[in-house]
């Protein structure tokens, strides 16, 4: 466990050594207050659901640009192989990276606190509600970062886990929209919106926390950090005697069930 | 004392095999010279002993416990400098080592006396809160050592460490390796045969992915200066089965063939000189003698006959 502290603290460290974390940050916060005043102003309601309902979508762009250097550089320069020759297990290695990049996005959603905060002063604002979109949304970001991660570890290329990362969260969000689950059988409409990241995170918006939707981001995140583990080591491109198109195959790609857990 | 033993270690990727059943042994306080061509195997076999990658097939012991049965236990024992001695640039020289120390293990007094320790014997202390990113090449192998012995392990692998330096920067770190080789068990890779010769005190030479010679340093070279080739271009009878049987001759090459001339080469012991030998068997065998004409062989010789070719 102290391995992993230790991975996540530099982890976390890196990503504020870099002007792109505080861009990043800034951008977040900017982008969510704005869509927040936006519809304050508009209809007079204190309510943070609107700025939350569209976290998701913030986060589809947000998550995967802190995660992409996460394993990709390190695969890139061969760091990975200097940690991976200290007494660190593979398993240890990715929860530090998880745990680095999660509380770097958790800092980000902290950062929108003052909103809420501000008004609270201003209007009659249910508190329990309020924690409980917060809880969510930070279960969110658990869920995603762990997407993040998983495609940062599949290439050395950041660019290519970008992609990765926001193509495989886009596809989680949208199969729960309604014109794509209207349109197939009611069996196999139910299941692929309990696939959806967007269709447990309504309720989370609205401020109701199901177990049901608490217990599918935690194991989404986790079981996506954890496949993000080597199936066998990479092969390194400098050893002439190694192609190096293995290197990206040797990573597992397994997509974990995420809707396995999520039955509860 | 054997410190790591190969076992019959095989590695494929994809079809290509970086490494074809290597066996050999380490004894405690060698310092071993990783000999190959570029693509000859040596990272690979390295990457093995570090568990980076896992053999195919056959065993790696270090000190008779096999690396997947206490996997932590041998790389606490380890100390490892991957070719191009990847770095994290954006950090301090001083949060790197940290870092490090941190993934070892290390705490309190133990850490504050291995890092004071590792960066003494590098010699970093003047860029200790500089940027890694920041430093010359020389500096950056530095640091990459000083991480190789932080933990004071028993065994250090090194990957070409003096890869990519200017020849000033290439001594130092030799002087550095050979220091660090007085009370600890090195294994160092190289395309560079002076290095070898000046550092090492046991050769390992590594070709397609398998150990083309293995012995003391002296012992391959001596062998490689003692042996020498001796062309021959003669003309008469039974030039080839006469030479052949020649005491001292060990191998005998035929080169051409040309309006009844015989060019050979022989590989034979440097003494005693084989050319008086053959110059009274002409005599005897009343050939007409062209040339004869003897050539010594040097430790690099040794290594292009080893690794060019099949």
């Amino acid at each position: 466990m102290k391995t992993v502290w230790t991975i996540a603290r530099r982890e976390l460290r890196s990503l504020f050594d870099h002007p792109t974390g505080y861009i990043l940050l800034v951008v977040f916060v900017v982008v969510t207050d704005f869509l927040f005043f936006r519809q304050a102003y508009l209809t007079n309601v204190a309510s943070l659901r609107p700025m939350l309902q569209l976290l998701p979508w913030i986060f589809l762009f947000f998550v995967p640009a802190v995660t992409m250097r996460a394993l990709s550089e390190d695969l890139r320069s061969g760091t990975l192989e200097v940690v991976l020759a200290q007494p660190v297990s593979e398993l240890e290695l990715v929860g530090g990276k998880f745990l680095g990049q999660l509380l770097f996005v958790w800092i980000a959603l902290l950062l929108t606190l003052p909103v809420a905060f501000g008004l609270s002063f201003g209007a009659d604002l249910q508190v329990g509600v309020m924690v409980a979109q917060y809880v969510g949304a930070l279960l969110l970001g658990a869920g995603l970062t762990g997407v993040g991660l998983w495609a940062s570890s599949i290439t050395p290329n950041q660019i290519t886990a970008f992609i990765a990362g926001v193509s495989v969260m886009f596809g989680l969000i949208l199969v729960g929209v309604d014109p794509i689950v209207a349109g197939l059988p009611v069996l196999v409409s139910n299941a692929v919106a309990s696939l959806s990241v967007l269709r447990h995170f309504e309720n989370i918006a609205r401020g109701v926390i199901d177990l049901r939707d608490a217990l599918y981001f935690l194991p989404t995140g986790r079981s996506w950090a954890a496949s993000s583990r080597r199936s066998g080591p990479p092969v390194d491109a400098s050893d002439s005697a190694s192609p190096s198109s293995s290197r990206s195959s040797s990573w597992s790609t397994c997509s974990a069930g995420t809707s396995a857990d999520d039955s509860t | 004392m054997t410190l790591l033993t190969l076992h019959d270690v095989s590695k494929r990727f994809d079809g290509v095999t970086a490494v074809d059943g290597v066996t050999f042994q380490v004894d405690r306080g060698e310092v071993v010279g990783f000999l190959g061509p570029n693509g000859a195997g040596k990272s690979t076999t390295m990457r093995l002993i570090t568990q980076y990658y896992e053999p195919d097939t056959g065993e790696i012991r270090l000190d008779g416990t096999p690396l997947e049965e206490r996997s932590h236990e041998a790389k606490r024992r380890i100390g490892y400098l991957p070719e191009n001695n990847p770095l994290y640039g954006d950090m301090l020289v001083a949060e790197y080592l940290e870092f490090i120390a941190r993934l070892r293990d290390l705490h309190g007094s133990s850490r504050r006396d291995a890092l004071d320790e590792a960066v003494d014997r590098t010699g970093i202390g003047d860029v200790f809160y500089r940027p890694i990113g920041d430093l010359s090449k020389g500096y950056r192998q530095r640091v990459g050592l000083a991480q190789a012995i932080l933990h004071r392990p028993d065994l250090l692998v090194l990957d070409e460490p003096t890869e990519g330096l200017d020849p000033n920067q290439r001594v130092e770190i030799r002087r550095l390796i050979g220091q660090l080789g007085k009370d600890r068990t090195v294994m160092l890779s190289t395309h560079v045969l002076s290095e070898v010769q000046h550092t090492c005190s046991r050769l390992l030479i590594i070709h397609h992915g398998r150990i083309a010679a293995d012995g003391p340093v002296e012992l391959l070279t001596q062998q490689a200066e003692g042996a020498v080739v001796v062309t021959v271009e003669a003309a008469g009878e039974h030039v080839e089965s006469t030479a052949a049987a020649l005491p001292g001759v060990r191998e005998i090459t035929l080169v051409e063939r040309r309006e009844g001339r015989l060019r050979l080469t022989l590989a034979a012991d440097g003494t005693p000189d084989v050319r008086p030998v053959l110059f009274e068997a002409a005599k005897s065998h009343g050939w007409t003698l062209y040339e004869l004409h003897l050539e010594t062989r040097s430790l690099e010789d040794l290594f292009r006959q080893l690794t060019s070719g099949a």
